[in-house]
């Protein structure tokens, strides 16, 4: 026995290495599963229950390996060191995600997709069935409007050949309005428009989106300030739970525009923020209660006018500003929303539609052939 | 399941070394074959069938074999035997790897309309193929006796550590060690030293070279400067070797964790100074088996001049087929018969005398080679070869500056590690402390990034 323990102690590795993957086995079995990573803002895969059938075709397999890489013991301690090392090897970026000048991160976009081509042509022939004026909103990424701080040489999504394929695919349709974002951004770009930590924009750059907007469509150009300003800390947004590294945090602000009431999926609320997801991680998810196929705000205004808007989540903090003009919004977000478009804008004839997307959005997204209805 | 990842480290080598240490010896066979059934079915469960039958067929003409030899020569009924377990074997790699290939081509140039039965290949059977037919040819000249135990000829062909990438193991190598072997803690820590050198070669340095080179295919190759597309042969370049010796190196040590010895597969292939020298370095398992069952066989070079170029032509013809059933495979592979044959006659001598200058021009080679083989489709390699010598690029050149900064240091090892130097300097601080804390780092940081779930493709899970 001594002599075996000898002979061990000579080979230390052999302990370590084994005792190392035999306590991770036991952290698997042992500890509790998660369902949600705060830190990633995404839900986690738990261990899978075995059938034949999922054995037979693999699925079991599938699912098993990725809940045991998403419920690896220490997880997040893992991945954030994975984040420190990157850093220490020099590089600025983690996960698709690079750290530019002044803290901003940026999302690491190759090239148009196959499927822009495809988005346009369905916004296009939207356009040209509707029975009325629409106006398209296109907003600019946190890289166009901050190229001075990307990192230098990084790959970027042409947003400029883009939007000018959108003003070649809608240029002969007479009711067909453009409303060009980048311009009335790219004027304020030395304010923060884009939160650093996060792909959307700020209440602040939205507020020049809805400037832009407002005089498009004819709209009065509304105060927002007049109301109640919060400031919610230490918001760490979506490129922030990829990148992981050493940034500091942004700061989320908003204003206490009053409603009358929001109907969202399965119940009513008399406000546009969800204060509940503002000391959450998914801060941002705060406006409109994040993204839902439909939902409708009562303004209690009685102005006659009121609003149809196809958006993406950029849209969410932009809403708070078009209250002042409409009586009733209607929100709709094409990747939820299970009916038909087309039958829902007939119920308001007079309503105004507006579709609100940023480039990110009409270059990729797989939910635009759900804008002509089947 | 592959090596390099969580699953295989934390799951399969507890339970599955776990098992095997605690069993005695005359169990260990079934052990290690019911563990890499497992290995291999958790991927691929559909085509586990086609493992079994090839373990019963190549058996059976085993017992076949040498059933009818006798000391005069072969008989026609050793022949039958022989013939069929050989168009057995590379038929079910022709079927499977090739089908899709010949049904394109003849579409193509008789204009039919033969469909495509579209079949996935099998994983590792370009591999384990190799490793059963030598068993077959070795047992018909009379090299190795026959096997008797189907079990242990079962477990040679699927023994996980090279079941599905190499290295090419022959029979007559493991035959001793299939049925006597001994696990010593030395060899253990032997073992574990070079998995995690493998692993990290793989996690560390593959994946992240991988990542600029399919960071370029993302942008596009007509929109890189001149620069970048150079900084990509070398990525590229990098990612091979540190993704299929990674491998390899794992493949070795988890073989010597149950006390095999499985080829040495790579040699620094980046320091030769030929074209010639580096196929004596890289895929050394692959080469050889060339040179053992097809190039030898063939005559050699022991059969006149001409003889000897057409016998390259067959080899380098299906070196570069075996690696994928491509048109840019096959230019690869005949890429290298040109210039082997180029060095054989005139170049070799000069390049000898000058070793600085050949090793530039090997390398160039080699990179230049790489493109052949990483491009599939022929008008994008056109693309990628004016990138290439598009000087009038230079000036707009900033995206190389991104990737230098993001990816040069890890390039930079990669180069380093390409070197024999950090191999020698280890050897120092082996069985030290020091050494130990490199492994264990190494180890750590390439859970980290396992962890990340990062890039991490095999790039020869495709042949």
């Amino acid at each position: 026995m001594n002599s075996k323990i000898r002979e061990i102690t000579a080979y230390p590795l052999v302990p370590v290495f084994f005792a190392v993957c035999f306590c991770m086995l036991a952290g698997y079995i042992l500890l509790p599963e998660k369902d949600y990573s705060e830190m990633e803002n995404r839900f986690l895969q738990k261990r899978p229950a075995v059938s034949m059938s999922s054995l037979a075709d693999g699925s079991f397999m599938e699912s098993f390996e990725t809940y045991t890489n998403e419920q690896i013991p220490a997880r997040n301690m893992f991945v954030k060191c994975k984040a420190v090392i990157v850093w220490l090897t020099g590089s600025s970026e983690n996960d698709g995600i690079a750290k530019g000048d002044d803290g901003y991160l940026f999302d690491k976009v190759l090239a148009t997709s196959d499927k822009e081509a495809k988005n346009i042509a369905a916004i296009k022939n939207f356009v040209r069935s509707a029975d009325r004026d629409v106006y398209v909103a296109v907003a600019p990424t946190s890289t166009w409007i901050n190229a001075d701080k990307l990192p230098k040489g990084m790959p970027v999504l042409d947003e400029v050949s883009c939007s000018n394929d959108l003003t070649d695919a809608l240029k002969d349709i007479p009711n067909a309005h453009i409303i060009y974002l980048y311009d009335a951004l790219i004027s304020h770009a030395d304010e923060q428009l884009f939160y650093r930590t996060d792909h959307h924009w700020t209440t602040a750059g939205a507020g020049y989106a809805y400037e832009a907007v407002a005089s498009a469509m004819g709209l009065e150009r509304k105060d927002i300030t007049q109301y109640e300003k919060h400031s919610v800390n230490d918001f760490r947004g979506t490129h922030y739970a990829k990148y992981k590294g050493f940034v500091s945090a942004d700061t989320l602000e908003y204003y206490d525009v009053p409603i009358k009431g929001l109907a969202l999926k399965e119940r009513m609320v008399d406000n546009l923020i969800d204060e509940e997801k503002l000391s959450g991680f998914d801060k941002y998810g705060a406006f409109m209660y994040g993204n839902d196929g439909l939902e409708i705000v009562d303004t209690g205004n009685s102005k006659g006018r009121s609003l149809y808007i196809l958006k993406d989540s950029y849209a969410n903090c932009l809403i708070p500003y078009l209250v002042m003009n409409y009586d009733r919004i209607t929100v709709i977000d094409l990747r939820y929303f299970g009916g038909s478009v087309p039958d829902k804008l007939s119920e308001d004839k007079d309503a105004d539609v507006l579709l609100m997307y940023n480039w990110t959005f009409v270059n990729d997204d797989n939910h635009f052939y759900k804008l002509v209805g089947k | 399941m592959v090596f390099s990842s969580l699953l295989f480290l934390f799951w399969f080598i507890p339970i599955f070394f776990g098992v095997y240490y605690i069993c005695p010896g005359k169990f260990r066979n079934a052990v290690l074959f019911i563990g890499s059934i497992v290995f291999y079915a958790w991927g691929e469960p559909s085509y586990l069938i086609l493992i079994f039958i090839s373990i019963l067929v190549n058996y059976a003409a085993g017992l076949l074999i040498a059933r009818f030899r006798t000391s005069g020569g072969h008989t026609f009924s050793e022949k039958a035997a022989f013939v069929s377990a050989i168009v057995f074997d590379f038929g079910m790699l022709f079927v499977f790897k090739y089908t899709g290939f010949f049904v394109e081509n003849i579409n193509a140039i008789f204009n039919t309309d033969i469909p495509d039965p579209k079949l996935t290949l099998p994983l590792g059977i370009s591999f384990y193929t190799f490793q059963i037919a030598s068993y077959v040819i070795d047992l018909y000249r009379g090299r190795i006796r026959e096997e008797r135990d189907p079990l242990t000829l079962g477990t040679y062909l699927v023994m996980f550590p090279q079941l599905i990438a190499g290295p090419i193991v022959v029979y007559s190598q493991v035959s001793e060690e299939l049925h006597d072997r001994r696990v010593s803690i030395e060899k253990i820590s032997d073992g574990i030293t070079i998995f995690i050198m493998g692993l990290a070669s793989k996690v560390l340095i593959a994946n992240t070279a991988g990542q600029l080179w399919s960071d370029l295919e993302g942008i596009g190759y007509d929109r890189i400067s001149m620069p970048l597309a150079w900084l990509g042969v070398l990525a590229f370049t990098l990612q091979i070797y540190f993704d299929f010796n990674g491998y390899s190196l794992m493949a070795i040590g988890l073989g010597k964790m149950l006390g095999f010895n499985i080829p040495q597969n790579f040699d620094h292939p980046y320091i030769s100074r030929s074209l010639t020298e580096f196929w004596r370095r890289w895929h050394m398992t692959l080469s050889g088996w060339f040179r053992d069952y097809v190039y030898i066989p063939l005559g050699g070079n022991r059969k006149g001049k001409a003889r000897t170029y057409v016998n390259l032509f067959v080899v380098w013809f299906l070196t570069g087929f075996w690696h994928g059933a491509g048109w840019n495979f096959i230019c690869w592979g005949l890429f290298f018969f040109v210039l082997l044959s180029v060095e054989k006659s005139f170049l070799g001598k000069p390049l000898e005398k000058h070793p600085h200058i050949a090793r530039v021009y090997a390398l160039i080679l080699i990179g230049l080679s790489w493109m052949i083989f990483a491009i599939t489709d022929f008008s994008q390699l056109g693309v990628y070869a004016l990138r290439l010598l598009s000087f009038g690029s230079i000036s707009g050149c900033s995206d190389v500056i991104y990737y230098l900064r993001n990816y040069g240091v890890v390039l930079a090892l990669g180069c380093l590690f390409s070197t024999p130097l950090p191999g020698r300097l280890f050897a120092k601080i082996r069985q030290k402390a020091a050494g130990y804390a490199v492994l264990l780092v190494l180890l750590f940081v390439s859970i980290c990034y396992l962890a990340d779930e990062a890039y991490n493709p095999f790039l020869y899970f495709r042949f």
